[in-house]
């Protein structure tokens, strides 16, 4: 039975990439109204007022606990692709497994690409995290549905499930089944359950959907299914202290975690956060303490290297990650690491090497973003000159010729 | 001794043949202005004096000072005295706010002046008809501010409403 967590005093929120606030300070919002649209829609868990909204932050006061109430459900059989890919958009579905990507973006990419098997991805192999597990017993109704609505938008063939054996998937009506006992921390990485499943191999930059698979989390069908049936997304099932609790979409962590700091994530792949300011988001599958023992220095052993699933030179990335040196860190393939985390029990150094990969990672990010930016407004500003100088030269041409065609003209 | 005359006409063989050739083929400094232009942040806001960022490394390959692009700020102007480590360093400047232009369509006008003052082709728009901002395009570098004859134009955060 999953518990559920009383509403708090005050939610929090961040502003989701590409997407606006609906809110402005002052305003009172009904509970399940949008309080941000764009590429990310936002509900809100409860009746609130919000205290604060900024650029990237809103605060709400909650002032009525009443859940939201449904909106009309929709019928796969008798809705269209486009009208169901509508409210997969609008309930604000993300990839409630831990990447948090919107949805309805997936599933229209992998419409554009034509797919031709849907895998639904139960392998939940983060030690510590059974949120999924707890969900497949309880929600298999929705989960269900979640199936038909993906089935029905992509016009899919297959349905595939991978499923790890804790899960309670024996009611779901799928076309081929993969349980696996004990599934390995990186079972679950979809690039590796296609490689396991379907003997596919994801070249670094490709997706799934490049060769006619979609993989979906099964908490994420669980959300399509309630999505359908009328609800939107501002709860989901995270394990706190090992317990699965339904958690209201910006639940501040304080209200879990009395320490300074705490592990948002699994085990292996989670992080570290702050607890002051930190929030309950769609990505959060699980919430435990942090531990607090302290890093020594690298002897370059190298049992990180040998522990990387991408055989990454982890001891190499971390010389070079602080302070990050881009290039080198790109040489090395750093944009390949899949943070799954298993360098990390593998240091006899108790360094936390999945945090510095990480924030090198999110450093080379940054400086793509920075390069390919800059390498736009360069390739517009020479067309821009280039342009002014055709044109300039084009006028100046046009007068030389009434120039030269009043000289003719008066020496006639 | 014969072998000591040998490699000593060849040193000054090479020597003749390097200088020659460097008479011929002059060495030019566009490798320099092309790592230059990659570290400048490409606003093309002309902050600095000079019509852009690709004038400006061309500019600081020639002796310009290193601390003239304030959209750059320290990091544009720590990579600058890393590639040009015998210059004078001068004066960082501070890192601004990314901003981008937004036009208030409520009160263009469609003049069309701001069009052609946009350094990347970033506004759209046709004389008489409403303008807009790409603003995937636009570097925030204020050059269609002063053009507006209705100050329809402003600077604000990317992705505030």
């Amino acid at each position: 039975m999953i518990t559920r967590q009383p509403l708090p005093a005050r939610l929090l929120h961040h502003r989701g990439v590409n997407s606006q606030w609906t809110i402005r300070t002052g305003d009172i919002v009904p509970a399940g109204a949008p309080i941000q649209r764009g590429e990310r829609w936002q509900h809100a868990a409860a009746t609130c007022v919000v205290a604060h909204c900024d650029a990237d932050t809103a605060r709400l006061d909650v002032i009525d606990d009443t859940p939201p109430g449904p909106e009309a459900p929709l019928d796969v059989n008798a809705t269209s692709a486009s009208d169901l890919l509508r409210r997969v958009h609008e309930a604000g579905i993300a990839g409630l497994g831990g990447g948090g990507y919107p949805t309805h973006l997936k599933l229209l990419t992998a419409a554009r690409h034509g797919v031709h098997t849907l895998v639904i991805n139960a392998m939940e192999c983060e030690p510590g995290i059974s949120c999924d597990a707890a969900l497949s017993a309880e929600g298999g109704r929705e989960i269900q549905q979640g199936i038909n609505a993906v089935r029905r938008i992509l016009a899919i063939n297959t349905v595939t499930l991978a499923a790890a054996s804790t899960m309670q998937v024996a009611m779901l009506d799928v076309d081929t089944r993969h349980i696996r006992e004990n599934p390995s921390a990186t079972d679950g990485a979809e690039r590796y359950l296609l490689r396991d499943i379907f003997n596919v191999i994801l070249t670094p930059g490709e997706y799934p959907v490049h060769h006619g698979f979609v993989v979906c989390n099964i908490g994420t069908l669980h959300a399509i299914g309630r999505a359908i049936s009328g609800h939107v997304l501002t709860e989901r099932v995270t394990t706190v202290f090992g317990d699965n609790r339904w958690l209201p979409i910006g639940l501040p962590l304080s209200e879990l975690v009395r320490s300074d700091t705490a592990r948002v994530g699994g085990r292996l792949s989670g992080h570290v956060v702050r607890v002051a300011g930190a929030m309950v988001d769609k990505t959060t599958n699980g919430i435990d303490t942090a531990s607090t023992h302290m890093a020594l220095p690298c002897i370059r052993c190298g049992r990180c290297d040998d522990a990387c699933p991408e055989h990454l030179p982890v001891t190499g990335l971390l010389t070079f990650s602080a302070p990050p040196r881009v290039g080198t860190l790109e040489r090395l393939g750093l944009a390949n690491c899949v943070e799954c985390g298993l360098c990390n029990p593998a240091c006899p150094s108790d360094i936390d090497v999945l945090a510095t990969l990480r924030d090198a990672k999110t450093t080379l990010i940054a400086e793509r973003q920075r390069r390919s930016a800059t390498a736009l407004a360069n390739t517009r500003a020479t067309a821009h000159t280039h342009r002014l100088a055709t044109q300039a030269e084009q006028r100046e041409q046009r007068r030389r010729d009434r120039l030269a065609r009043l000289r003719g003209a008066t020496s006639d | 001794m014969s072998a000591t005359v040998v490699m000593l006409s060849l040193v000054l063989l090479c020597a003749a043949a390097l200088l020659l050739a460097r008479r011929r083929w002059p060495d030019d400094d566009a490798p320099l202005v092309a790592e230059i232009d990659a570290v400048l942040p490409q606003t093309q806001c002309a902050q600095c004096g000079y019509p852009g960022c690709l004038p400006y490394a061309r500019a600081i390959a020639e002796g310009a000072p290193l601390d003239l692009c304030p959209p750059g700020g320290t990091a544009t102007h720590a990579k600058l005295v890393e590639l040009l480590p015998d210059r004078a360093p001068g004066i960082a400047p501070q890192t601004p706010q990314p901003l981008i232009a937004r036009i208030d369509e409520a009160h263009c006008i469609g003049c069309f002046l701001c069009v052609p003052a946009c350094p990347v082709d970033a506004i759209i728009g046709a004389p008489k008809f409403m303008h807009t901002v790409l603003a995937d395009a636009c570097t925030g570098c204020a050059l269609c501010l002063p053009p507006c004859p209705v100050d329809c134009i402003s600077l604000r955060q990317p992705g505030s409403a």
